[in-house]
This record gives C-alpha cells, structure tokens and sequence, in this order.
C-alpha cells in the first residue's frame, strides 16, 4: 500500500555492473533496482568501465568501430578500450540475465531529475548528477586503496550495514543466498574436503594457505551449484576475505567458517553485522588428522558452533522476509531528504 | 663411443603428461651414463620453432635442425608423435608415440627409417619398444596405505575430451576441474582425496590414473577417439576401468574397486622401479636399429 502513495522516481545506477557475478556488492545493487521497479519506480544502468582510479563511462557500444569508449567526465577525453568485444558480451550477458536497461547518455533523465546512485568505489561524480545517493557495500575508502568518497553535502547516504557504515541515512542490508546453497545431506563428520578462500583479504595481510585445503577463487569453481558441492562436502572454510557472501553461503551448507584474518575490521566488528554473531571456529583450536582432514582438538567445541550457524540462517531468513520493508523505508527517506 | 640423444620437448609443465615424459626420459638417459639434451620446441600459429641458445625460439625451416645439430657428433633424435618429419629429414630419428598420430591438434608426418618408440602398445603399428612410465604425481607406498573412507563429492573433467564431443557439459551435480583449477599440485591431491567418481570426457589423462591412486572411482564418459578395446588395452589388465554407459553408480562395487586399486598400485610400483633397466634396453635397441654401437 505503501508503494502507491509514494511519488515514483527515476535512479540511474552508475555501477560496474560486469562484476555481478563475482561482487556480493553489485549484486546487492541489481536487486535493490529489480525491487524499486516491481514498486514502480524506473531504473536504469550507467555502466562503469574502471572504478578507482580512472573511474571511465562507458560512453558508445559501437562494436562495427571495433572499439567503444569512454570517458572520464562529461568534458573529458575519450578513450579506447582494448578487450572490448570480451568485456561488451560480459555486459550484455550481465543485463539480459538480470533484466538491466542499459543507458549510455543519462544527461536528459539527469537534468529532468534521476537520482544517481554512486556504490562507494566510485569516489567522485563521473555524472556530474545535482542529486547523489552513495550507497556504501564496504567501508569508505576499504576497497581504493584508503582513497575516500568525495561526498556532497547534499548526497544521501545509504549502506548495505551499520558494520560498514555507522551514521548512514538509510539501511538496506541485503541477505542474500542462491538457492543452491543449502542443508547439505552429508554429516558434518563424514566430510573430507577442507576449502580456502582469499578474495580481498590479500589487500591487508599475508596469505599464507592451509596444507591440505583446495582453494575457492573468484573464478573457481564457476559456477553456484559446483560452489555447493564443494561447500557441502567440506568441513571447514579457511578464509582471508572478512567480509564475503561466500561466509555466509559456507554456513547454508555446514561448512564452518574460520578467519584466517579479519582486517580490515576488528573481531568484534565482524560480529555487529545485522543478522548477528558469525558463527565460526578458531584456527588453533584445529588439528590435522592422520589423513590430512581438520578436526577440532577438543571435540565439544563443534556442537555448539553448527548450532549457532543453525540459528544464523533463520536469523538470515528473517532478514530476506524484511528486505522490502527496509527498501519502502529508503524510499521515504529519500522524499523527506530532498523534499521531493 | 656413445652417441648423443637430442630430445626436443615443449617447455616443461606439470599440466601434459605428455611433455613431462620427454623431460623425464631425457634425465633417465643421462643416468645411464649417456649425453643427453632437450631443445625446448613450440608450435606456434603453424610454425615449428625450437631454442637453441636456451634464450631464443627460432623459427625452423627443413634444413635448420640437421645444421645445427652436424657438430654433435653422432646421435640420436627423439620427439613426439605430432612433430613433422620434414625438419628432421637427415637425422636418425625415434619417434616417441605419446598417444595416437593425428590424435591431438598439432599432427606430425612420420617417414620410413624412424624408430618406433610407444608410450603404450596400441599406439602406433609394430612398435620397436614400448616405453611406458609411471607419471603419477603420487607417493605409492602412501597410496598402498591410504585408508578410503566413504566419500560423497564427484568430478567431472573434460581435458582432451573437447576435441572429440560436440559438447562437454559438466555432469549435474559434480565439480568441474580443469587443468588450471585446482591450481596447485597439492590442491589437486586434496581433491580427489575428497573424491568418490571423476567422471572424465577425456579417455587417456594422467587425471584418471591419478584418481585411482587416490581412490576416487574413474568413469570414462566417452572412449572417442579410441575403441573401448583401446581404452582397456591402454590402461592394462590391472587398471579399474569404468565406462558410464555400462556401470550404475547406484549400485557401485567399490570393494571390487578397492581390489583392483590395489592391483594397479603394485602394477605402478613395478612400472617405476623396472623403468631405468627399461630405458637402458630402449636405448640399446635405438642404437642397434641405427648402427650406432
């Protein structure tokens, strides 16, 4: 009911919208637009070519050029861009999976009133957009290098969690889990495969992988489903990234997670995320068997831990239940901030 | 005096069995007390280049080789299956069968007068010696010991398989490996330790041999580009070989398996350990069949 009272709006996404598969971060951001069009509001896509530093538009997919380009500002030069023809199918593959309409001048939506919302790698106003939302789905400079968003006086501030944004104007936090991941029919005991995961956790500390582990990249397995198995039939999973969906998809499957690090946050900031205390064991409290397999050195230590990830997915599940309460509410956010 | 071998290999990788072979058999010539060199060579965009200098690739044409090798003194030439024989037309030349001719992308002619070195047998016609080697990535006494527990996670690899399935989809419910996931050697142990079936596109792989070691259970979706015959033959007579369209994976034996597995792993053993004896008879036969002793 909420929906039709609101006025509607038009948001060009100004994302690298290529990374879905691969960012929890983009993710997040395509179902927040998928949401706020189910609810009537219209949304396009401004793709984002590089972030941090260059932060480049994409600016013509004219692919019979054999080359597209972009360009840094509304001023700025243009710029060719070698690997086009990989990096346009990925764009398309992208948008046509997820139902994305693409926008490759955005000027006349800008000037007619679209908000922009910016994610927190881009750190300037590549649009030159009057009204901006910044949408932080990590810290403010964790991912540029220290590099901070140069934000507006005006600009609204929305974040993915208070863990990474305390004084945000606006909460969506988006739990999201692919439905391949879930309780998995091998008992936590008869699991042989142990699993590592780096992910970002290479920007702030040696990596250093466990003996006897396979390591998960971005890129493998490539798919979900191959993901789950793997997750489904592993024990534990060793990672240096602290902040990655794949934590939680470890817990929908049983496999416990253990933190090899947890910069750039501190432990007990992991633990304020919204659907609460991450479940997970400690490094030392870890032996290796003869066959090479990870067992807890004191065995009552796993009980209470798999119960604690059993709880973690219905806190999880609730959160998947409020998501569009929380996206109603950021909507009247943004009318009461501009006075729209 | 004895003469020189010259074998020319592709860089070496862990990833080709293949490549490793001929790296692996040069070291085991040198201990036999003879010289023994490798000349890196490539196919690249259709042209055969080889590294002399151990810097430069150059681009060879008929008479390159011959030159460059004439102050070698006497020796002999050995290289894969799928080289050319028009850039060794002079030399005497062992041609290493590492699989079938015309069996991979880069196709090499054979000409009359070469020695007829085989991997396995069934890989080229009237072989003059077979030489297969053991090229497990595995410790045998720790795979004799190795206790298999019941396991739940399945494989699917496709290696060589694209070039003889119109598609290779990775079979529901298993995990894709390829040759560059997992990336380390170790991972790749971890994961078929993990592992109940790899079910492999690719009828000759070092993967299923190695699955085996590990106790994970090999199922051949598809034996092209050889018979099934071929397949068996190639494995041997202790190899637990399973083809998919005659197993039901529900109702797998696995003590059977087991069995076999332990069969195969003394067959490895005696392939190690009788291979430097085996290499100083092949090279007696080369040296025989060129006249050179």
């Amino acid at each position: 009911m909420l929906a039709t009272k609101q006025p509607k709006f038009t948001f060009i996404f100004c994302a690298a919208i290529c990374n879905a598969l691969a960012s929890n971060g983009i993710l997040s951001l395509i179902f927040l637009i998928r949401y706020l069009e189910r609810i009537g509001h219209q949304c396009f896509i401004s793709p984002i070519v590089r972030e941090y530093p260059d932060e480049e538009l994409l600016f013509t997919l004219d692919t019979s050029a054999n080359s597209f380009f972009a360009r840094t500002n509304w001023a700025g030069p243009h710029r060719s861009i070698t690997g086009w023809a990989e990096w346009h199918n990925h764009l398309s593959k992208v948008a046509e999976a997820f139902g994305l309409k693409i926008i490759l001048d955005p000027k006349i939506l800008i000037q007619n009133g679209a908000l922009v919302v910016y994610p927190e790698r881009i750190i300037d106003n590549p649009l030159n957009a009057p009204k901006v939302i910044r949408y932080f789905g990590n810290r403010d400079g964790n991912l540029n290098g220290g590099k901070r968003v140069n934000q507006g006086p005006d600009d609204f501030i929305l974040a993915h969690s208070r863990f990474v944004h305390p004084s945000a104007r606006a909460y969506i936090f988006f739990p999201y889990i692919d439905e391949a991941f879930g309780e998995s029919p091998i008992p936590w005991s008869s699991r042989a495969l142990n699993v590592a995961y780096i992910g970002k956790g290479e920007l702030y500390s040696k990596v250093v992988i466990p003996k006897n582990t396979v390591l998960i990249t971005r890129k493998d397995p490539c798919s979900k489903s191959e993901l789950a198995q793997l997750l489904k039939n592993s024990r534990f999973l060793f990672t240096f990234d602290s902040l990655t969906n794949l934590i939680s998809e470890s817990i929908f499957c049983g496999a416990i997670p253990v933190y090899m690090q947890f910069q750039p946050f501190s432990e007990s900031e992991i633990d304020d995320i919204e659907v609460g205390p991450i479940p997970r064991a400690n490094f030392a409290d870890l032996i290796v068997e003869a066959d090479g397999n990870y067992q807890f050195s004191d065995p009552s230590l796993r009980t209470p831990i798999l119960d604690q990830m059993t709880r973690f997915r219905a806190s999880f599940h609730e959160f998947q239940n409020s998501y569009g309460n929380s996206i109603q509410g950021f909507v009247d956010k943004i009318v009461a901030h501009w006075k729209l | 005096m004895r003469p020189s071998y010259v074998i020319f290999a592709a860089p070496y990788t862990e990833k080709s069995a293949g490549i490793k072979s001929l790296w692996k058999l040069a070291e085991a010539i040198q201990k036999t007390g003879r010289k023994a060199i490798v000349i890196q060579c490539e196919i690249v965009d259709g042209s055969f280049v080889a590294c002399f200098d151990g810097k430069n690739f150059l681009k060879c044409d008929k008479d390159l080789i011959p030159r460059v090798l004439s102050g070698l003194g006497e020796h002999i030439v050995i290289h894969g299956e799928n080289l050319d024989c028009e850039y060794f037309e002079s030399l005497n030349v062992a041609r290493y069968y590492l699989n079938k001719m015309g069996f991979l992308i880069n196709k090499g002619q054979a000409r009359e007068g070469e020695f007829k070195l085989a991997y396995h047998a069934p890989f080229c016609d009237d072989p003059d010696f077979v030489l297969t080697q053991f090229m497990g990535k595995i410790d045998l006494e720790q795979a004799e010991q190795m206790t298999i527990h019941d396991r739940f996670l399945n494989l699917t690899y496709v290696g060589k398989g694209w070039m003889y399935n119109a598609e290779c989809p990775t079979i529901y419910q298993t995990v894709l490996i390829k040759r560059d996931w997992p990336e380390t050697n170790e991972e790749y142990v971890t994961l078929l330790k993990a592992t109940r079936f790899v079910l492999s596109y690719d009828s000759l792989t070092s993967v299923l041999m190695d699955s085996v070691l590990l106790g994970a259970v090999p199922v051949i979706l598809n034996a092209a580009p050889f018979t099934k015959a071929e397949v068996s033959r190639i494995c041997g007579p202790d190899f637990p070989l399973y083809f998919a369209d005659e197993i039901d994976l529900r109702e797998f034996d696995q003590q059977e398996f087991l069995q076999k597995r332990l069969a195969y792993i003394s067959y490895c053993k005696n392939l190690r350990d009788s291979f430097d004896q085996n290499v100083i008879d092949m090279c007696s036969a080369m040296e025989s069949f060129f006249k050179l002793q």
